[in-house]
């Protein structure tokens, strides 16, 4: 559907240009007047003394969720890597012993140099391993190699700085839920 | 005393920019030296009491008559790095003439010395106008020679912008109207 | 030459001589102005400004001066930078041109008028001195005509640079500058016509005898503040270095300190402006309401009130500094110590600032009343009397000055650039005849009612 937007035709006080400008300094001014006088009221922080507030649905850089005993939730079935736009994901599969999954990651490496950040591994994930919601928008390194993110640095998060509503991510070691989890996963683990 | 060093220092310098708009190759140079000695006498004019006219040759002269005249050098190809010969057939007719002057000139100033002081108030603002624009029956009747020129003046102007605008009813003046 | 000397006392060769000081003044507004438009900027549009550069002191830590120090950052920036010139330009010219506007500026305040003229006794001697460093009869039309020239700057900066961008910029400056400076003249005109003299101190008078020129002239002001701004060459008439047409114009090719003239020039030139502005329109020194005589007879009460002013400034900002660091306070910001430790140290001049000037407008109240003798029938008091009166003027004169600056700056962020033939019609079609039409009505009513 075409939108038609018409424009009003420009009366003889807007036409003079004066009293208009005069209506923008005063938005202006006021915009001044609140920076100096109400300066923490700014939309613009000092950035790197105070960080804004970045929510948990921000894209930011990935972590692998963790079963109640620690290890990676990730069973190496390659979607996400398949799903990758950018090819930054290499998964090799690794062998299990407990029978619980079929295969286990035993390497999983992300290049953050490579990655653009879609989200698309996240929704490719059938077993909820992956996330994004990590809200570390700034990591440095020295150089290229470092940027390379293996499984171990992707593991290395902790459940406390998670909302408790985030039930997946407190049943990880040290989060509320943990015990609970591992209980009910024992039960489950005798049954078979 | 102060005087006669002000005036040493502005003389050299108003003679010295002159020579140069005669000996300079380039047109621009030419300009500026011009502009540099109608500072200086302007400054001459302030010695001799009549910092009025002083200050009316930098506004008008040295500021807008040279600024347009530069600009015309600049936009002009005279400013290209072409070097234009010092010396041609005008200045057959220039040199002597200009020697012609300067010993009239000369002569006229050793015939009527001038005094510098600062006191004697030749071309005050208030004496300029009084004596412009005395409008007594019997008074010299310079406003009415001062209305005359601005009349002169308008002709000139109109007479010019018709000029310019000698294809008024053509094409592209029309494009030009709309596009404003 | 002795005897030029010995024409007068010592103390009045002390005043005319440090009177030369003026001539600094527009150069130290580069100082005010620098902050003042970039935090200025920024807080219009809702930024925070340059607030990071600071220099540290030994127990207060890292001084910021609220984004002061970036004057000096900008100037060391400039100044070591390396001085170039691309291959091509006329080389001489190229390195001139950045100078000529600022050296004009330096030579422009010579005929502000900064106080009334001082006349106070020294022994048995009456000694008169006037506020102007030059006291010339033609002053305002003496600032024109350097205004005028400090367009060459510009023109033979972007001929000089042998650029085409630079070229259309430094053509356009001087169409500008040419056009609206015709404005700026005839729109004056109403106003000269009213006091009947060129001398800015004694159109000053004349609005500190009747009103101020605002008010008598208000078209003419409006004339004269916006061919001002055109004459500066700031937004929005910046289109001679306009940067989505021509890069940056007239100093397109330049850097280092050569750019950093250029741009001291425009800075000093608005400051000067600014000036000029409150001398013509807004009473330039004189204080509201109030008389210089009584300023002079009251000078104990005068300069006290002048310090309680002050005081209440201070106050304004300590107020606005306990409030910041009560935010910081309770704010997560990681660098709270290190501000509030700098906050601290603006606390302790700003409480013993309030001290001293408080005693100090006690003590000139209560013990200052300078004798006067009647000569001609005027009482003229003592030197102290005279340059307290000095002292109150000038800063009355810059705090007008000041208020235009913000005006330049407050304009220059808020309107959108005008086209190129945009300006030319608003400065011939417009601006030139609302000034004509001014002109013609003042000339009327001033014969109505004057008679002159």
């Amino acid at each position: 559907m075409v939108r038609q937007i018409k424009q009003k035709p420009m009366n003889w006080t807007e036409r003079l240009y004066v009293f208009e400008a005069c209506r923008g300094m005063w938005v202006t001014l006021k915009h001044a007047l609140r920076g100096l006088l109400r300066y923490e009221t700014l939309p613009t922080v000092p950035y790197p003394e105070i960080k804004p507030e970045i929510r948990h649905t921000y894209r930011s850089k990935h972590r692998l969720m963790l079963r109640p005993d620690g290890t990676p939730r990730c069973v190496a079935c390659g979607m996400c890597a398949a799903a990758c736009p950018a090819d930054c994901i290499y998964i090799e599969a690794g062998e299990v012993k407990d029978g619980r999954i079929e295969k286990r990651a035993i390497r999983f490496d992300i290049d953050h140099l490579v990655c653009v950040f879609c989200g698309l591994c996240v929704e490719a994930c059938p077993v909820d391993a992956l996330r994004m919601d990590t809200c570390d928008t700034s990591y440095v390194y020295r150089n290229r190699e470092a940027f390379i993110t293996p499984m171990s640095e992707l593991m290395r998060w902790d459940p406390k700085d998670y909302p408790q509503n985030d039930i997946q991510s407190q049943m990880a070691p040290g989060g509320t839920k943990n015990k609970q989890a591992l209980e009910a996963w024992g039960l489950e683990v005798k049954k078979c | 005393m102060l005087a006669l060093i002000y005036f040493s220092i502005l003389s050299v310098i108003a003679v010295g920019s002159a020579l140069c708009v005669l000996l300079s190759r380039h047109p621009l140079y030419g300009a500026l030296s011009l502009v540099v000695s109608m500072v200086s006498l302007a400054g001459i004019y302030g010695l001799l009491g009549s910092p009025f006219v002083g200050v009316v040759q930098i506004m008008v002269y040295a500021g807008a008559i040279m600024m347009l005249l530069t600009i015309v050098i600049m936009v002009l190809n005279g400013a290209r790095d072409s070097k234009t010969p010092m010396f041609d057939r005008v200045s057959l007719f220039v040199f002597p003439s200009v020697i012609l002057l300067a010993l009239l000139l000369g002569f006229a100033l050793i015939s009527t010395p001038l005094a510098f002081s600062p006191e004697t108030w030749r071309g005050s603002v208030a004496l300029t106008s009084a004596t412009l624009f005395n409008t007594d029956a019997n008074g010299p009747g310079y406003f009415l020679l001062f209305e005359a020129i601005g009349l002169l003046l308008l002709s000139a102007m109109i007479a010019a912008v018709l000029l310019a605008k000698k294809n008024l009813g053509s094409k592209e003046s029309e494009e030009t109207k709309e596009v404003q | 030459m002795m005897e030029i000397i010995q024409s007068k006392h010592w103390v009045e060769w002390l005043i005319t001589i440090s009177k030369f000081a003026f001539a600094f003044v527009p150069v130290l507004f580069i100082l005010l102005l620098i902050p003042l438009e970039r935090r200025g900027a920024g807080f219009i549009q809702d930024r925070q400004g340059p607030n990071r550069s600071y220099f540290k002191i030994p127990y207060f830590g890292r001084i910021r001066f609220f984004g002061w120090v970036q004057d000096a950052c900008d100037g060391i920036k400039l100044f070591f930078k390396e001085v170039y010139a691309p291959s091509g330009v006329n080389k001489l010219i190229f390195a001139i041109a950045p100078a000529i506007p600022f050296a004009i500026v330096l030579i422009s305040p010579c005929v502000i008028p900064w106080f009334a003229p001082m006349i106070f006794t020294m022994g048995d001697q009456v000694i008169r001195i006037s506020g102007q460093t030059v006291d010339t009869e033609v002053g305002v039309l003496l600032l024109f005509g350097l205004s005028s020239l400090s367009a060459y700057g510009a023109v033979l900066a972007g001929w000089a640079s042998k650029s085409k961008y630079s070229l259309l910029g430094g053509l356009r400056a001087s169409a500008m500058t040419i056009s609206y400076e015709v404005c700026l003249g005839l729109s004056l005109m109403g106003m000269l016509l009213l006091v009947g003299s060129f001398r800015i101190d004694a159109i000053i008078a004349w609005q500190e005898a009747n009103v101020w020129g605002i008010v008598a002239q208000p078209v003419a002001f409006f004339c004269f503040l916006i061919a001002m701004i055109a004459e500066t060459g700031r937004a929005p008439f910046d289109v001679a270095e306009g940067e989505p047409e021509l890069v940056a114009g007239f100093h397109t090719e330049y850097g280092a300190m050569q750019f950093g003239l250029f741009y001291m020039g425009e800075y000093s030139h608005i400051g000067i402006n600014s000036i000029l502005v409150a001398c013509l329109f807004l009473g330039g020194y004189s204080v509201p309401f109030v008389t210089t005589e009584t300023i002079q007879a009251n000078i104990g009460v005068s300069l006290a009130v002048l310090c309680g002013v002050f005081v209440i400034a201070i106050l304004a900002f300590l107020h606005l500094l306990y409030r910041y660091s009560r935010w910081y306070k309770t704010s997560a910001a990681s660098n709270k110590a290190v501000i509030l430790r700098e906050y601290s140290l603006y606390k302790i001049l700003g409480w013993a600032a309030i001290v001293v000037l408080s005693a100090g407008a006690v003590v000139s109240a209560l013990f200052f009343h300078p004798e006067f003798t009647i000569i001609d029938g005027q009482a003229v008091y003592g030197i102290g009397a005279a340059l307290g009166t000095a002292l109150i003027h000038i800063l009355v004169l810059l705090a007008k000055a000041v208020f235009f600056c913000w005006i330049w700056i407050w304009v220059r962020w808020t309107l959108p650039r005008f086209r190129y033939d945009h300006v030319m019609n608003l400065g011939w079609k417009v601006i030139l005849n609302i000034a004509l039409v001014n002109l013609v009505v003042t000339a009327i009513i001033a014969k109505i009612l004057g008679g002159r």
